[in-house]
Order: structure tokens, then C-alpha cells, then sequence
């Protein structure tokens, strides 16, 4: 019985985890793009990006997106040599890719004043 | 000193461990099937197998040249399970069938399995894992098997049979699979449809194709349809078709073995518990104790039947679930350790049965003749009211003696007298003709045994007594075998031998004892008694039944006759 009520009362770690991983998920498409703004750059440098700001937690979930934004046109590719190991795969920002970014980072800002203004609001009323 | 394999991951050579290069290739294959059917799947894995390639080759320096287990779980924990991959997966597929929603993209799930779930075991984890498989809470999995505890420990055969066959999941992918899509509870049955209607498809594919292809080949080459492309698609149709079609006869049949299984075991179990009621039936405790030569021998037999049924038993069990789960697996030791038990099983039995029917090997009988006289006009046969009567022994069964006794032939019956176990059996009596003037009584004791010694020794302790007075002749209608002696076939055979136009009686009471007696009018033994007969060359002849000797029905009418009386 007393667990049950502690699950009522809050989310368990492993929901919190879950949410967390959704919202990366939400805004990795988000972030890629941006990196590869900066130029271009291969999986590897990718994940590095995004593991210091601690975005990816799994490597294996960003190659799936990198495939699907390449073939809806937003990213393009060209092979280049390497000097250790194979040849390495660089992606770069297309055109509409860039086109899209812009209308993204549009709407991730104006989501995040929207939930952020929500948040805020939400103190003031509890208080 | 480990064995080695050479792999080439994206065009880079690398020396792995035989382990590793199992786990990594599990691994992979499990992503592969994951984008095998998404677009650009092949792309996925080109990326990620070179991403995996760059990663080990941070790992090997020229100090370290071969990839092992440790740099293989690194790589995984980097890239992530192919659960985390999933997310990300049905994302894009979300969107793909957004976009193209009619194309008809199928993504391959990877076929839930079953495992043992070590991850959340109490005892071995079955439990869990078949919780697993059916999308159930562990909970009343355990307490399913936990009930079926007490229907003769059933859960506890099934639950160590699949403790041994049910493989434990170890890797990723193999967790993964343990909870791999399932659309529903009825996981299996769902799959039976789903190979049927694959079957039925490709079926209809295959005719379909046959007779497409075989009017574009009747119009363009006129009769040579025995094209090697046309007969390569059927053929391979054909294997699909064949391959299906085994899968659901292999489910089915697996199903079918699991019930036959479980209702032999439920069986078996009672058997076990019944040898275990028997051995408190005094009864059949009696037997056992009078038929083998020692205890023991009763021991090994129980042993063997036990082994010789059970194993089967469980081999059904085992294969069943084999084939309706689709689990691979092969436990030489397993099945060479059974087929050794079973083997054993059987020699024993062998074994216990070859020494028990030696028992009764040789025959022995031992005969004495007695010559009668004063026996008057009319021999009267009867049954000796001082002699021992059935109901006198303490028996083990009335119910049994009832019907033994209105049984003709050879029927032993157990009885314990002044603590002794007495064997009993009826005396049989036969009547002929004498070749002298004399009435003469051939007693015959007969008995079995190992050897001529011990069959002789056997039928003398038959104990069995007849008295004549006057014109009386009275018999005991039952033989003892005394002093805790053996069930060895002992038979008492009475042979009284008349002259020509004797006449003879025979009382109500002796109506179990008459054994084949030849008479002129075939009468049977039990309508003999209660009638005069005299002997004649052709054997008994009725005097005062004359109705007997004409027709059937008259019998059938004298023996109702009797009854009522």
C-alpha cells in the first residue's frame, strides 16, 4: 500500500528518464542541424558536439536521424579520406536544409518563451 | 590462448576474439534486422558499422592487437542498445508512413522469443521470462505455477524442463527479443496466423506465377516451359511455400506434443502416487511380496517402469515446447544423459523380469492314488462342511472373491491366516473313466520353480485334504499354500477314475470345483451338480436331466427353473 502511494505522488526515475530522452529527442533534429551550420562535419564530430552538451546519451540514435534528414533533402553528403581508419562520411546543411533550420530555430524560440512564460506562470498561481 | 577471427568492419581489418566476434556480430545482426526494411537501411549501417570500426580502432594500439569481449561491450555501450535505437525508429517511421502512407512500408520486429529473464529471477528465471513473452505481470505467472504445485507437483516437472531448455538471455538482443513486438497476448496464436496467412500468400503467389508464367511461355516458346528461370521462381516459391507450411505444422505439432505431454505427465504423476497407494493396499502388497523372489526385485521394477515411462514423458514435454517456442536448442549432454537413463531404465526391466519369470521355470507335480472302497451304489461328491471355507481366512477383497468364485478356471486369491499369508486357489476336480473295477483318486500337486528341486518342494506345500465316508466322498473345495510361501502356479488336480455303470452325484456345494469333465450330453460343469450321472464309454451320462441332452432352450429353461428355486 505504501508504494502505492508514492507512486501517485510522484513520477518514478524511470519516467523522469523517459520524459528527459523524449525531450532531446524533440530538439535533436534542432541541434544537428546547427552543428552542421557551423560546417560540415562527420558522425563522429557530431556526436562529440552533442555529447559535451549531453544531448545524445546513445550514439546509435543518431544515425537513423542523420539518414532520415538526408533523405528528406535537408542534408547532403561527400566522402573525404581520412589519415586513420576509414573513409569518413561528411554531412553538410543543403539549401532547404537551411531554409528549415531557420523556420526551426523560429519556432523552438518562440516554444521556448511560450514554456517558459508558462512555467513562470504556473509559480505565480501556485504562490 | 585464445582463438581469433579476422573481420573487416568498412574496409578496416581486425583480429577479434571468438567471444566477442559472437557478441558483435549478435549485435549487429540485431540492428540490422531493426533497418533491414527502412529506408536507407543499408546507409544506417554503413554509418554505424563505421562508426563502430573507428571506435575499436581507438581501442587497439600496436601493444593490443586483437579486439576483445571488453572493447566489444565498450562499442555497444557507446552505440547504445538497439532498444534506445527503437525510439528514434518509430519516430522516422511515424513519419515515413506520414508521408508515404500507402507504400506500404512493413518494419521488420524482431520476433519476440522466449527466455529465461535472469534480470528479475527467483529461482530460475522462467517465470519471469514467460511473464515475458505473454506481456504478463511476473506475478501471477509465479502464482500459476505456485497453484499448480499441488496438482501432483506438476509445475515442478514443467518448471525443470524449461529451466533446462529455455535458454537465458544473456546479450542485448537477446533481452531485447525476450520483450522483442509483440502485437498482443496471444502472441503465439497471432504468429500461427500470421505464418498461415505467409503460407496461403505465397501459395497463392507461387500458382498464380505458374500459370502466368506458363501461358507468356506457352505463347512465346510454344511448349518449352521447362525454362530454368520459371522453374528456379517455383521452386523457390515452393521452398517458401514448404518452409511456412513446416513452421506452422512445427508450432502445431509442438502444441499437440505440449498436451499429449502434460496429460501423459498428469497421468504419470498419479501413477507414482498410485504405486505409492498400492504399497498401502495390503492387498496388492501381498501379491508383490508372493510374486517376486525378494523385495528388492519389487524395488527395481517399480524403478524401471518409473524410468521407462517417465522419460518418454519428458521428452514429449521438452520437444514440445521446443517447437512451439522455436527454441534452438541443444543440450547434447541432456539428451545422451537421458538416452543412457532410459536405456538403463529398460535393461533393468528387462533384468527384474527375466529373474522373476525364472521363478517359474520348471514344473514340478507330485501325484498320489488312492483306491476307494465301500462306496455303496451312488458315489456322492461334496464339499467337506469341516474344511476350510473363504470366509473363514481373513481376505483382502470380498468384493474380489465373489467374482472369483463364480469364475471358472484359475483364480488365486490371497489370505492371511494366524498372520501367515496363505495363497488359495480352487481345487479342480475331473471325472473319467477307470480302466479297472476299482474307483480310484489321483491327487496331483503341481507348482513351478527355478529348478525341478525347488517346483518339487513348491508343490508339496500345497496343503490340501479329502475324507470319504461310506458313500460320501468329501473334498476340500480350496488348496492353501502355507508359511509365507511364493506365488508359483500351484495347481491341485483331482482325477477320480469310476469303472463302467457307476453311478455318481454330485452335490450343490462342489459346483467350483468341477474342471472338464467330459459327459454324452456336453453339459457345462456348473449344470452337472445337483444330478445323478452314471459313467459310460463316452463319459458321464445324466440319468434323471433327460431334458438336458435335447435342446438349448430347455437348459436355459432348467437353469432358470434353478434359479428360482
Amino acid at each position: 500500500m505504501d508504494n502505492s502511494d508514492q507512486t501517485t505522488k510522484g513520477a518514478s526515475p524511470a519516467e523522469k528518464a523517459g520524459a528527459q530522452a523524449q525531450m532531446r529527442k524533440g530538439v535533436l533534429e534542432l541541434c544537428v542541424l546547427s552543428i552542421l551550420k557551423q560546417g560540415d562535419a562527420y558522425p563522429t564530430e557530431i556526436i562529440d558536439t552533442l555529447k559535451e552538451t549531453k544531448l545524445v546519451v546513445v550514439e546509435g540514435t543518431l544515425y537513423p536521424l542523420l539518414t532520415r534528414l538526408k533523405n528528406t533533402g535537408l542534408l547532403g553528403y561527400r566522402w573525404a579520406e581520412s589519415s586513420s581508419g576509414p573513409p569518413r562520411k561528411y554531412y553538410k546543411l543543403t539549401e532547404i536544409g537551411e531554409q528549415y533550420l531557420k523556420e526551426l530555430q523560429l519556432s523552438w524560440l518562440e516554444l521556448v518563451a511560450a514554456v517558459n512564460k508558462t512555467i513562470e506562470l504556473g509559480k505565480t498561481f501556485n504562490q | 590462448m585464445n582463438k581469433t577471427v579476422t573481420i573487416n568492419i568498412s574496409g578496416i581489418i581486425f583480429h577479434i576474439e571468438e567471444d566477442a566476434y559472437d557478441s558483435l556480430s549478435r549485435y549487429l545482426s540485431t540492428i540490422n534486422g531493426y533497418f533491414s526494411k527502412t529506408d536507407g537501411g543499408n546507409e544506417i549501417m554503413g554509418d554505424i558499422e563505421a562508426r563502430i570500426a573507428e571506435l575499436l580502432q581507438s581501442k587497439i594500439n600496436s601493444g593490443k592487437q586483437v579486439v576483445l569481449m571488453s572493447d566489444v561491450d565498450y562499442v555497444i555501450g557507446v552505440m547504445g542498445k538497439p532498444e534506445e535505437f527503437g525510439e528514434e525508429q518509430s519516430k522516422s517511421e511515424s513519419n515515413e508512413s506520414k508521408n508515404d502512407s500507402d507504400a506500404g512500408y512493413s518494419q521488420e520486429k524482431i520476433k519476440r522469443r522466449l527466455f529465461r529473464n535472469a534480470d528479475e529471477k527467483a529461482i530460475g528465471g522462467v517465470c519471469s521470462g514467460l511473464a515475458a513473452y505473454f506481456d504478463m505481470d511476473t506475478v501471477w505467472v509465479r502464482l500459476a505455477m505456485f497453484l499448480l504445485v499441488f496438482f501432483g507437483g506438476l509445475s515442478l516437472w514443467v518448471y525443470i524442463i524449461m529451466w533446462i531448455i529455455i535458454p537465458e538471455a544473456k546479450t542485448t538482443a537477446d533481452k531485447f527479443a525476450m520483450r522483442g513486438e509483440a502485437a498482443n497476448v496471444n502472441t503465439i496464436f497471432q504468429s500461427f496466423k500470421e505464418e498461415a496467412a505467409d503460407v496461403k500468400n505465397r501459395m497463392h503467389k507461387t500458382f498464380h506465377n505458374e500459370s502466368a508464367n506458363a501461358k507468356s511461355r506457352m505463347n512465346q516458346y510454344g511448349r518449352d516451359f521447362r525454362n530454368a528461370n520459371y522453374g528456379e521462381t517455383v521452386r523457390s516459391n515452393i521452398a517458401a511455400v514448404l518452409n511456412g507450411i513446416f513452421n506452422v505444422i512445427g508450432r502445431l505439432i509442438g502444441l499437440f506434443l505440449i498436451v499429449i505431454g502434460v496429460v501423459l505427465l498428469i497421468g504419470y504423476l498419479a501413477g507414482v502416487m498410485g504405486i505409492s497407494i498400492i504399497n498401502s493396499n495390503t492387498n496388492i502388497t501381498n501379491w508383490k511380496s508372493v510374486i517376486f523372489a525378494s523385495s528388492s526385485d519389487y524395488t527395481l521394477a517399480i524403478l524401471a517402469l518409473i524410468i521407462v515411462v517417465g522419460i518418454p514423458v519428458f521428452t514429449l514435454l521438452y520437444s514440445g515446447i521446443k517447437l512451439l517456442f522455436k527454441i534452438n536448442y541443444n543440450n547434447r549432454w541432456l539428451n545422451l544423459s537421458l538416452g543412457i537413463l532410459w536405456a538403463s531404465g529398460l535393461i533393468l526391466g528387462f533384468y527384474v523380469t527375466v529373474i522373476t519369470l525364472k521363478q517359474f521355470n520348471e514344473n514340478a507335480k507330485s501325484k498320489e492314488a488312492y483306491i476307494l472302497h465301500n462306496t455303496g451304489d451312488t458315489l456322492r461328491i461334496k464339499i467337506n462342511p469341516a474344511s476350510l471355507h473363504l470366509n473363514e481366512l481373513s481376505l483382502d477383497n470380498a468384493d474380489d472373491i465373489e467374482t472369483n468364485i463364480n469364475k471358472h478356471g484359475d483364480h488365486y486369491m490371497i489370505g492371511e491366516r494366524n498372520k501367515h499369508l496363505s495363497i488359495i486357489g480352487f481345487a479342480r476336480l475331473t471325472v473319467t473313466e477307470s480302466n479297472s473295477d476299482s474307483i480310484e483318486l489321483t491327487v496331483t500337486r503341481s507348482a513351478r520353480g527355478v529348478d525341478k528341486r525347488e517346483a518339487n518342494e513348491n508343490a508339496k506345500l500345497i496343503n490340501y485334504n479329502f475324507k470319504q465316508k461310506g458313500s460320501d466322498l468329501l473334498f476340500d473345495e480350496i488348496f492353501t499354500v502355507l508359511t509365507d510361501a511364493k506365488f508359483r502356479k500351484q495347481v491341485l488336480d483331482l482325477r477320480l477314475k469310476l469303472p463302467k455303470g457307476k453311478v455318481i452325484y454330485f452335490d450343490e456345494s462342489v459346483k467350483y470345483v468341477l474342471n472338464d469333465i467330459d459327459n454324452t450330453s456336453n453339459t457345462w460343469e456348473g449344470d452337472m451338480v445337483g444330478r445323478l450321472w452314471i459313467m459310460t464309454e463316452r463319459g458321464l451320462r445324466c440319468i434323471d436331466c433327460k431334458d438336458l441332452d435335447k435342446h438349448e432352450d430347455e437348459e436355459t429353461d432348467s437353469d432358470t427353473k434353478k434359479s428360482i428355486k
